[in-house]
């Protein structure tokens, strides 16, 4: 990967990761999803590239990874809470998805070749982290309503 | 659930990486297919809006699976690229009668 680009992609996917915490702890959606969705566009054009690069399966994979993933956290304008047991337990599945394969992927990336600079397996763990303390949350406290 | 077994079970055969993501790919449908005891229609928007992500997330998985697989990229009988595909024709009848549907409901 030339240094130019991985360093914008760095910077790129460090802004998403801020803009997630941002939802998270403002309790706004839209900025949460929105954060998510974006990045994990990043790892399909990073793939896209790679693929282009050495024709692997590998890649094509991964990019079939995240383009559910990107659908799944499209932001839509839904405004609901835990008052709302369908829509809580449907977002709840859609956080474990993304909470496992944001590990897993960040694991992946850690701990094996896969030809991705390291710092985006943390970026990875990071979201997982906040994915976790998110369905955390949502479990301790009794009403949550997020913006 | 059967995906997830071929491919660990390439995976163990030739160590091959990609084998280990699309058994990632697997789990992650099956996360987000598991059912869950709600009952919703076009009354709850916001669980509409949630299950209609969900739908078309898992659609896009299973035509780019069956697709990759019919174009022989990846290593699995035909015979799955037609089930996979199969899935996303009864996945697009869904979302044809159901989701544009003004009363529709879930049981």
């Amino acid at each position: 990967m030339y240094p130019a680009f991985e360093i914008l992609a760095t910077i790129i996917a460090f802004t998403f990761v801020i803009i997630i915490t941002y939802g998270v702890f403002t309790r706004q959606r839209d900025w949460f999803a929105l954060g998510l969705c974006c990045f994990n566009i990043i790892p399909v054009a990073g793939e896209l590239y790679n693929y282009s690069l050495d024709n692997k399966l590998l890649h094509v994979a991964i990019i079939m990874v995240f383009i559910p993933q990107i659908i799944t956290t499209l932001p839509v304008k839904a405004n609901y809470g835990s008052d709302n047991a369908s829509a809580f337990a449907l977002g709840r599945k859609i956080g474990l998805s993304v909470l496992v394969t944001n590990l897993l992927h960040g694991c992946l990336i850690l701990g094996t070749a896969l030809n991705v600079p390291r710092q985006f397996g943390y970026f990875h763990i990071v979201v997982a982290l906040i994915m976790f303390y998110t369905i955390v949350k949502s479990n301790n406290k009794e009403s949550i309503h997020w913006k | 659930m059967s995906p997830i077994i071929g491919e660990v079970l390439a995976y163990a055969e030739s160590n091959d990486l990609a084998h280990l993501i699309i058994t990632m790919f697997f789990i992650i449908q099956v996360i987000i297919t598991l059912p869950i005891r709600t009952e919703y229609g076009s009354e709850n928007p916001a669980a509409m809006a949630l299950s209609e992500k969900i739908g078309l997330g898992i659609l896009v998985a299973n035509l780019s699976q069956g697709g990759l697989i019919l174009a022989d990229v990846i290593d699995a009988p035909l015979l799955f690229g037609c089930l996979h595909l199969s899935i996303v024709i009864v996945l697009l009848y869904v979302y044809i009668v159901f989701y544009k549907k003004e009363n529709a409901q879930w049981h």
